[in-house]
C-alpha cells in the first residue's frame, strides 16, 4: 500500500470489516438458501435487486464519461478515461455478483449464456454483459500498450452496449404489461439519465477529493456542469413520470405512486429521493460550484439519493398486487406486501460494495488510475 | 385409459369430463386445448380446490397454486360475497414465457404453460411478468419443519411425473412453482385434482377444440368472461356468470 497513512489504514480496516460481514451474510445464504432473504412471491425482487440497477446504470454511466475521452477524444476527459473505464467494470461486476446470489440456482447461470433465450432481454442482457466487459478490458489493455486508435474503435462498440444494457435494465421492467406503472417508454430513458447522473456524481467526488493531478479545476468545472444538467433533466423526467401517472387514473398506477410518496416508506421518496438525492446536490452545484468539498459532498448525497431512487422504482410497483385480493386469498408472510430486507440482504450488499471499493482502490495504485500520462 | 366405472348416471359431469379427456388423449398432442371452466354462480368459497391442489402436488406453505379471491359487492345490509378461484391461467399468449431468460418455462403445444424445474434459475422475473400473480417461489420452507424435522412426506413430489425430492435442497426449492392443471393426472386420463374436489361442481376441464366436450358446450351455451382480457394474454381459463 503506497503512502500508509492513517487515513488510509482506517479506510481499508473498515472495508475489511465489511467484507468480512459480507461473507457472513454470503455463508447465511449459501448454507440456508432463500429462507434468509425477505423477498416473497408477491415482490419477488429485493435489495440486491434495486442495487443491482444502480450499480449497471452507474457502470453505464461512467463508461459514457470514459468514451468522452477515448472515443471523442474531448481533451479535457482524456485524462479521466481510465478511472472512468475501470470503475465501470468493477460497478458492472458489483451488480451482477448481486444478481448472481439472488438467483434460486446460483450454480445454473451458465444457461444464461448456453441457451438464452432469444424473447427474454434478461436472456439477450447476459451476453451484452459478457461483452460489454471483454471488450473494456481488452481496449483498457491496448490503452495502456499506447495503442490508442485500436482502443478507440473498441470504446465504440462498448459504448454502444453501455447504452444498450443501461436502457435494457429499464426495459426488463418497462415491457411488463402487467406493471403498468412500469410499461411506459420513458422508463429505460429515465434508468439511463439515472446512471449517468450517478456516474457524473461519482466523478465529481473522485475530481473532488481524489484526484491529485493537474487540470482537476478544469475537469471538475465540467463534470459538475453536465452532472448539474442531468440532474435537472432528471428531476424534470421525474415530475413528468409523476404527473402522468397520478393524473392518467389508472388504479395499480396510482396505488404503486402513492405508496411511494406517502406510504410507510415515504421517507425513501421525500427524505433520500427527494431531499438528499435531488435538492441537496442542486444547491451545492448550484450555489457552491466554487467549493471543491461541498461539490464533493453534494456529490455523495446524490449518490446515496439515488440508490433510493431505484427502490421507489422498484418496491411499490411490486408492493401492489396484480389482482385485489391476492393477499387475503391466502395467507403466508412471503406474500407480503411489505418489502423489509434481511440482515442477510444488508450484509451482503454492504459487503459486495466494499469489495468493490477495495478492488477499485487497489487497481488505484497498481494502474495509476489517476496519472494523467499517455492521455 | 382407466375403465370408468359407471356407477352413476352418465349425465354426471365428472364422467363425461373423463370421457372428454380420454377422448382427447387420443388425438395428437397439438390437436388439444386445453380449458378449465370455472362457474361462479356455483362458487361458494370453500377453498376445497385450493386444499386439493396443495394436496395433490405438496405445495409448501408459501406457494398455492390455486387461491379462491374474495370481494364483498353491494353496501349493507344489501351485500353479498363473491369468490373467484385464481388458478394459473395458461395464457395462450403468455407474458411470463417471453421473458424467462433460459426458456425455462414454456407453453406446451395443447396449451398447458409448464415449468422445467431441472432449468430454471430462480430469476423470479417471470412472477413479475404474471399479470394475474399465479407464479410462486419455493424458498423451501415446509409445514413440519420446526417439529423439529421436516415430515417425509413433505419431501417427496411427483409434479410433471417425475419425483422430486425437496429434502435435498434441490428443484423445485430455488425456482418458480404454478399450476400445470395436473400435467401428471392429466397425462393418466384423471381431471385436475382441483376439478373432482370441487364441492358444487363449479370447475370444468376439457379440450376446447373438442365441439362435443362438456366445456365446449358450456362456453357454447352461458356467458363467460377471462381475467385482464385488455392485456391480450388470451387465458386459458373461463368464468361462467
Amino acid at each position: 500500500m503506497a503512502n500508509a497513512t492513517p487515513m488510509r489504514i482506517v479506510y481499508w480496516v473498515v472495508l475489511a470489516v465489511l467484507i468480512v460481514a459480507g461473507l457472513v451474510g454470503l455463508v447465511q445464504r449459501l448454507t440456508m438458501g432463500h429462507e434468509v432473504i425477505n423477498h416473497g412471491s408477491l415482490i419477488p425482487w429485493g435489495l440486491w435487486i434495486v442495487l443491482y440497477t444502480y450499480l449497471g446504470g452507474l457502470a453505464a454511466g461512467l463508461y459514457v464519461f470514459s468514451a468522452l475521452g477515448s472515443v471523442f477524444e474531448i481533451e479535457v476527459f482524456k485524462p479521466l478515461r481510465r478511472v472512468t473505464a475501470v470503475g465501470s467494470l468493477i460497478a458492472l461486476a458489483a451488480g451482477l455478483l448481486l444478481v448472481w446470489f439472488d438467483l434460486g440456482h446460483m450454480e445454473r447461470f451458465p444457461e444464461l449464456f448456453f441457451r438464452p433465450s432469444s424473447t427474454s432481454l434478461m436472456g439477450r442482457m447476459s451476453w451484452v454483459y459478457a461483452g460489454f466487459f471483454v471488450i473494456v478490458v481488452v481496449q483498457l489493455v491496448l490503452d495502456y500498450g499506447g495503442n490508442a486508435t485500436a482502443a478507440k474503435w473498441l470504446g465504440a462498440v462498448a459504448l454502444v452496449l453501455a447504452v444498450a444494457f443501461a436502457g435494457t435494465e429499464g426495459a426488463l421492467m418497462g415491457v411488463l404489461g402487467s406493471r403498468p406503472a412500469w410499461n411506459t417508454g420513458l422508463f429505460p430513458i429515465r434508468f439511463l439519465v439515472a446512471g449517468l447522473v450517478t456516474a457524473g456524481a461519482a466523478l465529481t467526488f473522485i475530481l473532488a477529493f481524489l484526484w491529485k493531478a493537474e487540470g482537476r479545476d478544469e475537469m471538475l468545472r465540467w463534470v459538475t456542469g453536465i452532472t448539474l444538467g442531468l440532474l435537472i433533466f432528471e428531476a424534470l423526467m421525474e415530475f413528468a413520470a409523476i404527473e402522468t401517472m397520478l393524473y392518467g387514473g389508472a388504479p395499480a398506477v396510482k396505488d404503486a405512486l402513492n405508496l411511494a410518496m406517502y406510504g410507510p416508506d415515504s421517507w425513501l421518496f421525500w427524505g433520500l429521493q427527494v431531499l438528499v438525492g435531488m435538492v441537496i446536490p442542486l444547491v451545492a452545484l448550484v450555489f457552491f460550484r466554487g467549493n471543491r468539498v461541498i461539490v464533493g459532498l453534494g456529490s455523495v448525497a446524490l449518490m446515496i439519493g439515488f440508490v433510493a431512487a431505484r427502490s421507489n422504482l422498484l418496491i411499490p410497483v411490486l408492493s401492489v398486487p396484480e389482482l385485489e385480493g391476492i393477499t387475503e386469498a391466502y395467507y403466508s408472510p412471503r406474500l407480503s406486501t411489505v418489502y423489509v430486507p434481511s440482515l442477510t440482504e444488508w450484509l451482503v450488499a454492504v459487503g459486495v460494495i466494499a469489495l468493490g471499493l477495495a478492488v477499485y482502490s487497489f487497481l488505484w495504485d497498481r494502474l495509476a488510475l489517476n496519472q494523467p500520462e499517455g492521455a | 385409459m382407466p375403465d370408468i366405472p359407471r356407477v352413476l348416471e352418465m349425465e354426471n359431469a365428472i364422467l363425461r369430463m373423463m370421457d372428454d379427456i380420454q377422448r382427447a388423449l387420443q388425438k395428437p398432442v397439438e390437436e388439444r386445448h386445453w380449458v378449465m371452466v370455472i362457474d361462479l354462480t356455483k362458487c361458494v368459497g370453500c377453498d376445497a380446490c385450493t386444499v386439493a391442489c396443495k394436496s395433490e402436488n405438496k405445495t409448501p406453505p408459501e406457494v398455492a397454486y390455486n387461491i379462491v379471491l374474495q370481494d364483498e359487492v353491494g353496501k349493507y345490509p344489501n351485500v353479498r360475497r363473491v369468490f373467484v378461484p385464481r388458478p394459473c391461467m395458461h395464457c395462450q399468449n403468455p407474458p411470463c414465457v417471453d421473458v424467462c431468460p433460459v426458456g425455462a418455462t414454456y407453453k406446451r403445444e395443447d396449451g398447458i404453460v409448464v415449468v422445467d424445474y431441472e432449468v430454471c434459475i430462480g430469476c423470479r422475473y417471470c412472477i413479475a411478468a404474471c399479470p394475474y400473480g399465479a407464479r410462486m417461489f419455493d424458498f423451501g420452507e415446509t409445514y413440519t419443519g420446526n417439529t423439529p424435522n421436516p415430515q417425509e412426506y413433505e419431501n417427496i413430489e411427483f409434479e410433471y411425473g417425475h419425483e422430486h425430492n425437496r429434502s435435498a435442497g434441490g428443484s423445485p426449492i430455488g425456482n418458480v412453482r404454478k399450476c400445470h392443471f395436473c400435467l401428471h393426472r392429466l397425462n393418466e386420463g384423471l381431471l385436475p385434482a382441483c376439478i373432482t374436489d370441487c364441492i358444487g361442481r363449479a370447475r370444468y376441464f376439457g379440450d376446447l377444440n373438442d365441439p362435443d366436450s362438456l366445456v365446449s358446450e358450456l362456453l357454447g351455451r352461458r356467458q363467460a368472461f377471462r381475467l385482464k382480457e385488455e392485456l391480450g394474454t388470451n387465458p386459458s381459463v373461463y368464468y361462467l356468470t
